[in-house]
């Protein structure tokens, strides 16, 4: 990947406190390279996140970042996507923050189809809580809270994104940054809401669902005479797990309208817009008025 | 040197209670090491290996993800270790595992690097040094 911006231009300070071969510092080089590619400066964009291990990343580099509660950084992207739709929106959590405690937002999110991309760190394990089974540990699988090994069966963040309305459906996988970054690129250039779904492995409390586990496992559709615009295929692939895990688009439906291009509060110009209008260009006599305060 | 002395000699590097941990620094550091190299470039390297360490390699890719770095590698070597992160009774959120898990893992990488460069010679290790994450290729030097 020829990046046009120096992917260094994201490059924070912060003392990273993930585990050493964390998969979630691949997401982090990805998304800046992925950024860098787009040209999106750290101004231009917001990333936003929640709780848990991989929420920590806006602070790993330099954008606006926002680290919400648990489970909400979705509504708080849509909040700050309608204040200024020209600011790239990138919400970063895991399967625990987006499945589960965030999972009737990431349901609404779908069918609302803002211009917001969302990555998922999906580790299928709760990391910063050290090692709780998730929404998307498989059934059996055995941890400090499933003894017995989980009953439930797993989340399906494709096949509800899709049933849902989503209108960009992509799954990356943590030890292949380049084409994690490509598809991370791809959601930011898609017009309205995109989710990458990470297979990102847990080193540490994990051991299950390890890079090798995942490398004997996965295969790109790209590889493969796959349309990524048909819904029943992208239905079909959304169900393949644990024999052979697809990456790449899963499904795409494009020239859909987004949901700040329906509201029309935003016709006049968004209110980050409006205000900044009104900064640059005052109007008739308010000028002298700001003026006087001061004489 | 075939498997056994393979093993052994990490076994010993290593300090390794027993010879199943040093089969499990091998397998994640060589499998961490297929993901550096080109299909050739494996190919080049197990004519130097015994036969059972083959299959650790065979995975290499036609072409090796330029952005695959120490992090990334050191994810590998951790997810073999026989133990896992703390259950949640640990204080204060540092987990004693993942805390030292990262200079575990540098120390098997270069146990196994030292005896790697035993049965490697000077132009394979040259290759292998190159194409390793420029952190790691380091630790194969100094190894």
């Amino acid at each position: 990947m020829v990046t046009r911006l120096d992917p260094k231009v994201f490059e924070a300070e912060a003392h990273n406190t993930w585990c050493p071969g964390c998969g979630d510092f691949a997401v982090l080089k990805a998304l800046k390279l992925a950024l860098a590619d787009l040209d999106i400066e750290p101004h231009q964009a917001l990333v936003v996140s929640g709780i848990g291990c991989g929420s920590k990343l806006p602070d790993y580099m330099t954008v606006n970042g926002f680290m919400t509660i648990h489970g909400r950084p979705l509504p708080v992207a849509t909040g700050a996507k309608l204040a200024n739709p020209d600011l790239h929106l990138v919400v970063v959590d895991g399967d625990g923050d987006c499945y589960g405690i965030g999972g009737n937002h990431f349901v609404q999110i779908c069918r609302r189809n803002p211009n917001i991309t969302q990555i998922v760190e999906n580790n299928q394990i709760y990391g910063l809580t050290k090692g709780q089974y998730s929404p998307t540990s498989d059934k059996g699988f055995v941890t400090t809270t499933s003894p017995d090994g989980s009953i439930e069966i797993a989340f399906n963040p494709i096949a509800v994104a899709l049933a849902a309305g989503a209108t960009f459906i992509a799954r990356a996988f943590a030890g292949e940054p380049k084409h994690l970054a490509q598809m991370i690129a791809e959601g930011i250039r898609h017009r309205g809401y995109s989710l990458i779904d990470v297979l990102q492995p847990c080193v540490t409390f994990n051991r299950v669902n390890t890079y090798d586990w995942y490398r004997k496992r996965i295969y790109h559709l790209e590889d493969e005479s796959y349309d990524a615009a048909g819904r029943d295929g992208a239905w079909e692939k959304s169900h393949e797990w644990q024999e052979r895990i697809p990456l790449g688009i899963i499904y795409r439906a494009e020239g859909l309208p987004t949901y700040e291009d329906q509201v029309r509060a935003l016709e006049d110009g968004s209110p980050v817009g409006r205000v900044a209008e009104l900064a640059r260009r005052p109007a008739p006599g308010q000028y002298e008025a700001l003026k006087q305060q001061f004489v | 040197m075939d498997y056994g002395r393979f093993l052994t000699e990490v076994q010993k590097q290593g300090c390794f209670a027993g010879d199943r941990e040093a089969a499990a620094a091998v397998s994640g550091v060589l499998m961490a090491v297929a993901e550096t190299l080109s299909q050739p470039q494996a190919r080049e390297l197990t004519r130097s290996l015994p036969p059972e360490l083959h299959v650790f390699l065979r995975p290499a890719h036609e072409e090796p993800d330029p952005y695959f770095d120490a992090q990334l590698f050191l994810g590998w070597v951790v997810s073999t270790f026989d133990a896992t992160g703390g259950r949640d009774k640990t204080a204060g959120g540092l987990d004693h595992y993942a805390h030292y898990s990262g200079d575990e893992a540098i120390r098997r990488c270069q146990c196994v690097f030292s005896v790697l460069k035993t049965v490697l010679d000077a132009e394979q290790q040259q290759t292998l040094s190159t194409c390793l994450p420029e952190e790691v290729g380091i630790w194969f030097q100094e190894a």
